[in-house]
Order: structure tokens, then sequence, then C-alpha cells
């Protein structure tokens, strides 16, 4: 009795182990298998607009998708599945920037990756570089003048597109109509950024301190993930951090003014120092501690979100220019859609990248619904462009705001290794903004560090 | 040695499949990534080998010498700290007069079970800077705004009390097992020979604490110079690398910055700070 109880618990031991070597096994041959799929083909035959109008029954799967954007309502609530009932969606929700670890831990893994993988504009030449995105090039031939050629470029490496455009930020100056009004401030005077700062200045004195200007931080006014004004300035005179080439342009002559100028606002006491993302930042939106806020077209979506109760006070605008008679035209953030090397159903992942992204109906809903920005050109000519939005004062048509920017826009270039040269570029800046070092000095020192990222 | 072994073969069957598992997602990631830190690795894609290079260039890696002074800082700032309230509050917690123990020890021990991203979450609206809940408090008393989490001189003292609210009370029921593990019979003795409750404390209950305050300082080490959290969310390491600790760095560089080499290389130089650190505190609090 007391030997075969013995031999039952090595056997079930055994069992255990052997099962765990099985595991370890599966989960290697899949990683192999997973690499040989590496840069298959994609064959997709010609859908026509017409096709899509019938349910497409023949198609049949599952893809999974990974997207920090709350647009996935829209893909869940069925539309999709209308045209291809047989295409089963499995989102799951990853918050940027949890998503880029995610993707680099499951590349590395050589498994785990989802079929879809929603990422910013400056993170598609990082992963293509490394293999891990689906070469998209002749797919999308027949759209490339649909969208606007530097979006393309955008998501291009050595001269192949790896991506598709999700959406694009065309900046403009939201200000508080009410607050204008009552300290007697004409937005058609705001004609360059000193008109602003000026207006600030008045406004500050107008409301006994109450409201600020905008909210701005030191850590904050030149980091690409929060509330970079200084970037956007730059875009404006056609500088920035890397050219289109990927050579380094930070240390240029015009980008001191700049900071001088964005320096000189933090230390006149009119900026509220509140970070994005941050409950005091939510609060100053919603009741009025803040007159203004320059960033790209997503932000009309997100004050509605997070400051409901201010309906009906805010107005959109150009952004001011650097100088007088300068370009008013910026752009602040922007994502896209790839399909992963690892996905085993790319002709599906394709339909659906299609359906979301160069389909006429579905971006106008997502813009209507969601503010989603659309890249497809027809969009911007739509009706819907120039119907009023009720949440700005006196219904303003902001679209046709964003119209106006998103044509005239040059894109703010990346480089190889933003995720680096941005973070490189907020450390060394807020140095700078703290007081610590000259804006020269600053400039020279981002421009050798970045100069050995590698 | 093959007799022994079959004695206990059996014995040895029973504990393989910790050894096995440990041996495949802890030793073989660590000789992995020895492997790793001398190479340049992106993730995905060839694997090159570069000697020393990645241990060089740590050494001119200006973000890495702030991030260690950073860990410092808040190494010594935070295990003096935390060690002095644990002490003075289990001491509290031990008299003998204190009415509802269970209770206050079950309040004090909650937060270390309360996830650490919602605890840096709310501790994210307390520290927000011209309408958070502390610098409200604090205008009551006339103190002005502190700029919690933006400035240099106020961001590491605000990660340093979000870890003290975290793992105060962890420390107590440490050193609250530590204090009554020693006999009553001594403090008896030294009651009747007249010695003070000042001289008790330090001639009695400290030294015989020093095993489980030597525990405490070790644990709180490597917590501090893996920590990660608190910063990431508070601060994201700054203003500048303000608050750049070394465990968010090496995540900065391995995982955010793709260079899975150099990281590697850094996780091995933290490796042996965290040994040197271990190995000085017990020294220090151990010796005779």
């Amino acid at each position: 009795m007391k030997k075969s109880l013995y031999w039952l618990l090595i056997v079930i031991m055994i069992v255990a182990v052997i099962t765990t070597i099985g595991t370890i096994g599966i989960v290697g041959c899949k990683k192999e298998a997973a690499e040989e799929t590496t840069a298959a083909e994609t064959t997709t035959e010609e859908t026509t607009a017409a096709a899509e109008l019938q349910p497409n029954t023949e198609l049949s799967g599952t893809i999974s998708i990974w997207t920090f954007e709350p647009y996935v309502t829209a893909w869940q609530d069925g539309r999709f599945n209308k045209i291809y009932p047989n295409i089963k969606l499995d989102i799951t929700g990853v918050d940027y920037p949890d998503s880029h670890t995610k993707f680099l831990s499951a590349a590395a893994a050589g498994e785990g990756l989802p079929d879809i993988m929603m990422t910013v504009t400056p993170l598609i030449v990082p992963y293509a570089s490394i293999g891990a995105l689906v070469d998209l090039t002749s797919i999308v031939a027949s759209y490339m003048d649909k969208v606007p050629q530097w979006a393309w470029d955008l998501d291009s490496y050595q001269d192949k597109v790896y991506a598709v455009p999700f959406d694009s930020g065309p900046s403009v100056l939201f200000y508080r109509s009410d607050i204008f009004q009552s300290a007697e401030i004409d937005p058609n005077s705001i004609q360059t950024w000193s008109d602003w700062f000026e207006a600030g200045k008045k406004i500050y004195e107008a409301t006994n301190g109450k409201t600020k200007l905008l909210c701005m931080t030191r850590s904050g006014a030149m980091d690409w993930a929060g509330e970079a004004i200084g970037l956007q300035i730059m875009q404006q005179i056609g500088s920035g951090v890397y050219d289109k080439d990927g050579k380094i342009i930070i240390d240029n002559p015009e980008n001191v003014e700049v900071l001088k100028f964005l320096k000189e606002v933090l230390d006149s006491g009119i900026c509220l120092e509140e970070s994005y993302w941050t409950p005091g930042n939510y609060s100053a939106m919603e009741d009025g501690s803040v007159a203004t806020v320059p960033q790209g077209s997503w932000m009309g979506g997100y004050i509605k979100m997070i400051a409901p109760k201010s309906q009906g006070k805010w107005n959109a605008m150009l952004l001011p220019a650097w100088s007088s008679g300068g370009s008013r035209y910026s752009n602040n953030g922007g994502s896209f859609l790839a399909i992963t090397t690892q996905s085993k159903n790319q002709e599906l992942a394709w339909k659906f990248i299609e359906w979301e992204l160069l389909t006429k109906d579905t971006t106008l809903f997502d813009l209507k619904n969601f503010d989603k920005w659309p890249l497809l050109k027809e969009d911007w000519t739509d009706p819907l462009i120039d119907e009023p939005d009720s949440f700005f004062t006196n219904n303003q048509a902001v679209r046709k705001l964003y119209v106006d920017v998103a044509t005239n826009v040059t894109p703010l270039y990346f480089g190889p290794n933003w995720p680096e040269a941005y973070v490189t570029v907020q450390q060394v800046m807020t140095d700078y903004f703290n007081g610590k070092m000259s804006p020269e000095d600053a400039l020279k020192t981002v421009a050798e560090k970045l100069s050995t990222i590698e | 040695m093959l007799k022994k072994f079959n004695k206990y073969k059996y014995a040895y069957l029973f504990i393989s499949p910790f050894y096995i598992l440990f041996a495949i997602f802890g030793i073989y990631p660590i000789i992995y990534s020895l492997y790793l830190s001398f190479n340049s690795f992106k993730g995905m894609g060839p694997i090159t080998f570069v000697g020393f290079k990645n241990y060089i260039n740590l050494f001119s890696d200006t973000v890495f010498f702030a991030a260690i002074k950073n860990t410092l800082y808040i190494w010594i700032i935070y295990i003096s700290l935390v060690l002095i309230f644990a002490i003075i509050l289990a001491s509290i917690f031990n008299l003998g007069y204190i009415k509802l123990k269970g209770l206050f020890r079950t309040i004090y021990f909650i937060p270390i079970v309360t996830s650490t991203v919602a605890v840096s979450l709310v501790f994210l609206i307390i520290f927000q800077n011209e309408r958070g809940l502390l610098n409200f408090i604090l205008s009551k008393i006339n103190i002005s705004n502190i700029n919690w989490l933006n400035s240099y001189e106020w961001s590491k003292p605000a990660i340093i009390i979000t870890m003290l609210w975290r793992w105060t009370g962890y420390n107590i029921i440490l050193i609250l097992a530590g204090l009554q593990s020693i006999n009553e019979d001594l403090y008896e003795a030294a009651r009747i020979d007249g010695a003070s409750t000042f001289n008790i404390f330090f001639k009695i209950t400290l030294p015989l604490l020093r095993p489980m305050i030597t525990f405490c300082a070790v644990v709180g080490t490597i917590d501090v110079f893996q920590q990660f959290t608190e910063p990431y969310i508070l601060t994201q390491g700054g203003p500048g690398v303000a608050t750049t600790t070394l465990g968010l760095y090496l995540y900065n560089v391995a995982f955010k910055y793709s260079k899975l080499g150099y990281g590697s290389s850094m996780a091995y130089i933290i490796t042996f700070f965290v040994l040197l650190a271990s190995i000085v505190q017990i020294r220090l609090l151990n010796r005779e």
C-alpha cells in the first residue's frame, strides 16, 4: 500500500515535469514558425467600393488588434461585421506607452504580437527596421494619391511603406471665447506668438490672476509627449529636431529664439504649471483657469471628454505665426495601423485596415463620432466638414479650420531613434527652462547627445 | 557520492520541479543577459558582438551617473526614515496598554496590499501643483505652493513620501515580530536594576533588534535599487533627470529605446551595486 502510493506520487510528478517541458517545447516551435512567416507576401485582390456594400461571407477568421484609442467602440458595435460577418475582431486596449514596451517584448519573444498594431508616427521606422512590420508598398499603391504624400513619407522606411495613417493632429489654438470676450480681446488681433503672449498678460490682469494663458510646464514645453508647444512652433518655421533625411537640426540658430520666447512666457507667471494628463490640467480646462490650448485637433475631442461642462465656451483659430505673415500651420500627433510579421492573417488584417482607414464611409463616421482626424483627402471636401459643432461657441464649424491646416502643413520629422531622442530633448530642455543653462548651450548639448545615439 | 544520491533519490525527485522551473525562468535569463551584455540587440533582428563596448559606454553615460546619484539620495534618506518610523511605531504597538492593536496593525499594513500603480495615481492627485490636496493643506498653515512633481528640489522628497507611506507598515510588522521575540525577562531584570526606559531601549531593545533591522534594511535596499513604479507614474523621471532612478533608467534603455544589450550590462552593474550595498549594511549592522 505504502509503496504503491509512492509510485502514484512519482507518476504524477513525472507527468507534471513532462507537461512543463512539453509546453516549453511547443513555445519554442511556435517561435520558429513565427520567424519563418516573416515578410510573407500578402496578396489581396482589388476591392471595389461596390463589392463592399455586399457582405463578404467568404473571408473568415479572427484578427487581433492592439489599440490605444477609444475609437474601438466603432469597430465593436458591429459596423465592420456588417461587411465581413465572418471576421471576428479581437480587440485589446493597450495604453500608449505600454503598447511600445509590450510590442518590443512580444517581438523579442517571437510570439504574442497582434495581427494589427496601432502605433504613433515616430515608432514606425524603429519597428520596420527590426523587421516587425509587413511591407505594404504594393498593396497601398492604389491609394497613394488619396492620402497626402507627407503621411506616406512618415510611415516609410527605405522607400517602402509599412503602415497606413490612422489620424493626424492639425494644430490649432483652442481658446475660451467667454474669457476673451470679458477681457476684451479680439481673437483676430492675435497674429503672432507675441500677440498671443500680450493677450495672455491682459487676460491675467483682467481676471485678477484667476485665468492664466495656458497649461505649460518647464518639463513639458519641449516634450513631444507633453505640451510640445516648442516643437509646434519650430515646425512652423521649418525647423525641428531632425530634418527629412534624419540630420540633426535642433542646434539651428532659429531655435534659440523659440526657446528664449518660451522661457519668457514661463517666467512671466501666466502659465498654469500643471502637466497634461493630470487631474489638475483637466479641471483647469473645465473651470476657466486657462484661456488657450495650442494643440493638435485631437485636443478638441479630449476637451469634450474631460471638460464637458465647458460646452459652448470654446472656439478654435489658426495658431499664431512665429513672425508676422509667417506660416500658421503645424501638426502635433498622429497614429498609424500596421500589420505585424507575426500575423498569420495578413490578408484579413489588410481588409480591416482598408475598411477602417481608407473607406470614406468609415473615416467620416469616426470623424463625426470620435473627432478622429482622417487623412483620406476625399473626406476633406465632404459636407460633414462644414457641419457646425455644437460644443463650440456659435456652433463653429471647426473642421473647416482643420482642413485648412492639414492641407498646408509640413510635418515634423522624427529620425530613426525617436524614443530615445525625444526623451533626451525633453531632459535637457527641462534643465534649460529651469535656468540651469543658456539656450545656446542647451541646444548644443542636445545636438551632441543626439549624435551619440546609435 | 552516488550511494548518497541513491539514498535520497526520491527526495531529489520531489524537490526537482522547483529547480527545473528556476533553471528555466531564473538561471537561463541571468546567463542570457550576461551574453546580451556583450552584444548589441534591438529586440528583433541580428545580435552583434560588441565586446566590452556596452560597459565602456556606461561609464560615459551622464544619465546613468545621474541615476546612481538619485538612487543613492533616495536610498539613504528613505532607509533611515523608514527604519526610524517603523521602530518608533512598532514600539508603541508593543506597549501593553495599547487597545485595538489588531486593528491598528491591519490599518498600517493595508498600504502594502494595495497596488503600487493605484497608490501612485492617488499621490499624483495629492501632489498636484496649484490644485493639489497637499498644497491646499499647506496653504492653510501659510506655506506657499510647493511644486512637488516638477521641481528639482521637491520631486525626490515627493517620491520618498510615497514610498514611506507604502512601506512603513510592512516594516512595522517585521520590527514588531522582532520586538515580540525579545525575552520579557530581560526587561524585567533591567527594571529591577533601575534602568530608565531610555536606557532599556538603547541597551536592550535596539541591540536585540539588530538582525531584524538588518533584514529590513537589506530588503529595502533591494527595493530602492529596483525602484520603478513611483517615479514612472509620478514624474516619469523628471524634471530633467532629477528622479530618474536606476530601475527607471534601466527600463527606459531596455524597453523604451530597445537597447537590450546595453540594458543587460546596466543590469549587471546594478546587481553589483546591490550586492555591495547589502554587504556594507550587513557588516555595519551586525558587527559585534
